[in-house]
């Protein structure tokens, strides 16, 4: 993008033309299970699903598969014969990092994905609670199934923990070394995927992708309400330091049932995934209604080099956020952050 | 480190030990007391202040020869070589990116002033094409005409007191000195050539203590300029560097090697450099290889203002860091060492500074080094570093074969076992390593393991951690906190093969885990 700077009474044109320079667009994959077709920008025909269902209904567990093989699908940048998640190695150690609400045929979808694509060695399911209903027995269905892959569920409220500084500069007021006990597994594992609802808080306005890395404080050193890491600073800012320690490498957002800000489930069916949480939170707050732009977590992150949040700058691929948004009742006291 | 175990480390140290004859530098912060007009290390500097700076710092930094005009013979071809990698359009241009043109300017005078040197070059190669290539990528224009690093014109603002471009300042020289040559050499098209025009490969040449090419090919392209010149002042800007941990000095060799005979068609940049020269994950071995051609004679930090976490721009504000100062000398070793001390670093970190100093190029004991003018620890920020970034591993090993133990050094931060050993990675072999390290008190740190394998390690005959690790092996992955006690600490590992592979690497980083060795810790052969 030519660019003109003022010198005096000169003024330059000034361009690099044909540079190697990497496309910085984010790709984000948004789906909602109506989804019957679209175009790129240039044209291109987009395939819909196969069985398109309205966004409240409920849907089979293969119906919400490909749902969520589709959000994958269109957040690619390369196009390919096997069907995978950009960015993940074959010999990875995958952390998926879930939410207490996390709908588990997305993860059951997402690791089966991965495995067959051999991408990933390890896969580590992992928040701090007890492994909710269901997981258990998937998790032994898989290792069955992928025998040269190591699947588990760790539960982070008994993990061990070590201290670590955030590896950029951190943003607490009141934790100026920037020190904080971070869980092992998030500072050790190769790859971490977030997989959440769509939801709120009266912390940070949304509780998405980022909003998920409250869990890597433990709460044997933080207290059981994390207490003590709240007074480090404003949440906002506590939680861009914890985020820094290992930003996801994926993120999906989703699912069928959600939480509004008055407690209220929602069924909306809808997956939105790509390789920057950033941006795949900003996609998932436009679709719940908010003004993004008046998120000061997302507009942190974004000024702490971690991506765009400004919609305009994120390419959405599969439905547009306007087919998408299903407004939520906003958290109490949302009005006056 | 506090200023009572620095002082001890660096000067005190040495004069308690005798009077032992010591690499100079100087350092000029811009709070300097003799400077005409002080500033404040935040401050924007005039041309004026850094001209002075400049000066003061080489006056301080002198070498052996009694001063930086004293050791450059008369009617020499001098080379200075800038760090100007990117033109500010490219998209990984920041502040910060590229060596001030006023220190630059100021280096130019400073021996075109003083020095008898008949043709002064100002040399550099970066991603950008000369205006005469047909290439059509990494093409730079200004006013719809294609430039590079000699007509491209900064304008006022980038650099304040300076206005314009490289060209129009050598050519102001010329005017001034027309006793002397002054030239621009593009070192991206300056690649030697056979009689037939084909690019010709040279092996690294050997130090006078035999020690060689550390890269994994040993014979590089090089340029007609760095290899034949008389003189040579490398004046790089003072950065973070994402694999190498600090560029200065030395790393802004890299900028040496000819693009024209190391770039892919579409990219210029020096892949293949990297691809065929880097060895054990590492660059650190083409750095100091393609120093080998021609180590500097001379070394101009500019240290007003350098980028934090990565070497170029990743779009943030904060990236940019002021620092105000400038350090000169003639030992490129020392410099580089006492500028990871000044960008928050340790010396000991850095791979390519124990390679130069194995190749005689300079010091990196603190002990040896004496810092004229500014102290080197006072005043300092602490640097962002990179996300993965991790220091010098231990090299030092005894590895067990049957009831003895026999000494190992590893070439790299890795311990590949079989290799190692020679015994093959078979169910029920156990390999058995031990490494020792000398803490000079009680200290809090994190042992940091990569590992292929099952291991059990201990400290002090205290097992201290047991895993496996079946996934991508990667240096500093399993952090596990520990206690050194003074003085000796054996750390043993015990590790048995997973899939056929058997790997190692260890560090103890401090209490602050951020992958800087832990302070004054010191690994030895067991």
């Amino acid at each position: 993008m030519p660019d003109e700077k003022a010198r005096g009474q000169r003024v330059l044109q000034e361009a690099m033309l044909a540079s190697a320079s990497v496309d910085r667009t984010p790709r984000i994959g948004l789906v909602v299970s109506s989804f019957k077709g679209g175009a790129e920008h240039d044209g291109t025909p987009i395939a819909g699903l196969p069985s398109p269902r309205a966004v409240d209904a409920e849907l089979s567990p293969s119906e919400q598969d490909t749902l969520l093989r589709k959000a994958i699908e269109l957040s690619r940048k390369g196009r390919g014969d096997t069907f995978q998640i950009d960015g993940i190695g074959s010999e990875d150690w995958v952390v998926i990092k879930i939410t207490g609400s996390t709908d588990l045929r997305l993860v059951r979808s997402l690791l089966e994905i991965l495995a067959t694509a051999r991408q990933g060695k390890r896969f580590t399911i992992a928040e701090d609670i007890e492994a909710p209903d269901g997981y258990a027995a998937m998790l032994n269905e898989l290792a069955a199934r992928h025998r040269t892959a190591r699947f588990e569920y760790l539960n982070l409220a008994g993990a061990p923990h070590l201290s670590a500084p955030a590896v950029r500069r951190t943003f607490a007021a009141k934790n100026p070394d920037g020190i904080y006990a971070i869980l092992k597994v998030i500072r050790e594992c190769d790859r971490i995927i977030t997989v959440g609802p769509l939801g709120v808080s009266p912390l940070t306005g949304v509780a998405l992708s980022a909003s998920s890395y409250w869990s890597i404080a433990p709460k044997s050193v933080y207290g059981a309400g994390r207490e003590k890491l709240l007074a480090l600073g404003d949440p906002v800012d506590v939680l861009c330091d914890l985020y820094l320690h290992h930003p996801p490498d994926y993120a999906i957002l989703g699912g069928a049932m959600h939480k509004d800000g008055a407690g209220r489930s929602i069924r909306h069916n809808i997956v939105i995934a790509g390789r920057s949480a950033l941006a795949v939170d900003a996609v998932g707050a436009a679709v719940m209604g908010f003004d993004v732009k008046k998120v000061p977590l997302l507009d942190k992150l974004e000024a702490r080099g971690f991506g765009v949040s400004d919609v305009d700058s994120i390419w959405t691929r599969g439905n547009e956020i306007e087919e998408a948004r299903r407004p939520f009742e906003k958290p109490a006291g949302w009005s006056t952050l | 480190m506090n200023r009572r175990h620095f002082l001890m480390s660096t000067g005190a140290a040495a004069m308690l030990q005798g009077a032992e004859e010591k690499t100079r530098l100087g350092l000029v912060r811009s709070t300097h007391a003799r400077l005409r007009q002080p500033a404040p290390l935040d401050q924007e500097l005039s041309d004026a202040q850094v001209r002075e700076m400049v000066f003061r710092a080489i006056e301080l930094g002198s070498p052996g020869a009694g001063s930086l005009e004293a050791k450059i013979r008369p009617g020499s071809w001098l080379v200075i070589k800038p760090n100007i990698v990117f033109l500010r359009p490219h998209p990984a241009y920041a502040k910060g990116d590229i060596t001030d043109f006023r220190v630059t300017r100021a280096v130019l005078e400073y021996v075109a002033t003083r020095s008898r040197a008949s043709r002064i070059t100002i040399a550099e190669g970066g991603t950008y094409r000369r205006p005469n290539d047909k290439a059509e990528d990494n093409v730079v224009t200004q006013g719809g005409q294609r430039v590079n690093a000699l007509n491209f014109d900064w304008g006022v603002d980038e650099f304040p007191g300076f206005d314009g471009s490289l060209g129009g300042m050598i050519q102001s020289f010329a005017r001034r000195f027309p006793d002397k040559k002054f030239d621009y050499v593009d070192l991206s098209y300056d690649a030697v050539r056979d009689p037939g025009g084909a690019f010709r490969r040279i092996e690294a040449p050997k130090a006078p203590n035999g020690v060689g090419a550390f890269g994994d090919r040993p014979d590089y392209f090089v340029t007609n300029t760095i290899t034949k010149c008389d003189f040579l002042i490398t004046v790089p800007v003072m950065k973070v560097h994402l694999q190498s941990g600090i560029t200065a000095c030395l790393k802004n060799y890299v900028g040496t090697a000819p693009r024209e005979a190391y770039s892919r068609p579409g990219v210029f940049h020096n892949a293949k450099l990297h691809e065929q020269h880097s060895a054990g994950g590492r660059i650190d071995p083409f750095i100091v290889d393609l120093a080998s051609f021609h180590p500097p004679d001379y070394c101009v930090v500019d240290g007003l203002r350098g980028l934090q976490c990565q070497e170029h721009s990743i779009q943030r504000d904060d990236q940019t860091v002021r620092s105000n100062l400038i350090l000169a000398g003639e030992d490129p070793v020392a410099a580089d060492a006492i500028t990871a001390r000044l960008l928050g670093f340790q010396e000991t970190d850095m791979e390519f500074l124990h390679m130069a100093s194995r190749r005689q190029m300079g010091t990196m004991d603190m002990a040896r080094i004496d810092v004229r003018g500014d102290e080197p620890d006072r005043d300092n920020r602490r640097w962002e570093k990179p996300g993965n970034w991790y220091g010098r591993c231990n090299r030092l090993w005894k590895i067990a074969r049957g009831p003895e133990w026999v000494a190992h050094e590893a070439r790299f931060d890795t311990l590949d076992l079989p290799q190692a050993t020679g015994i093959a990675p078979a169910a029920g072999v156990t390999y058995k390593v031990a490494a020792q390290a000398h803490s000079p008190g009680h200290g809090r740190g994190h042992l940091w393991m990569g590992l292929r394998g099952k291991v059990v390690a201990r400290l002090n005959g205290l097992t201290v951690a047991e895993f496996e690790c079946g996934t991508r092996y990667r240096v500093g992955q399993f952090q596990f906190p520990v206690t050194l006690q003074p003085g000796t600490n054996r750390f043993e590992f015990h590790i048995q093969p997973l899939a056929g592979q058997a790997m190692l690497s260890v560090l103890v980083t401090g209490r602050r885990n951020d992958g800087d060795t832990l302070e004054r810790l010191r690994w030895a052969a067991v």
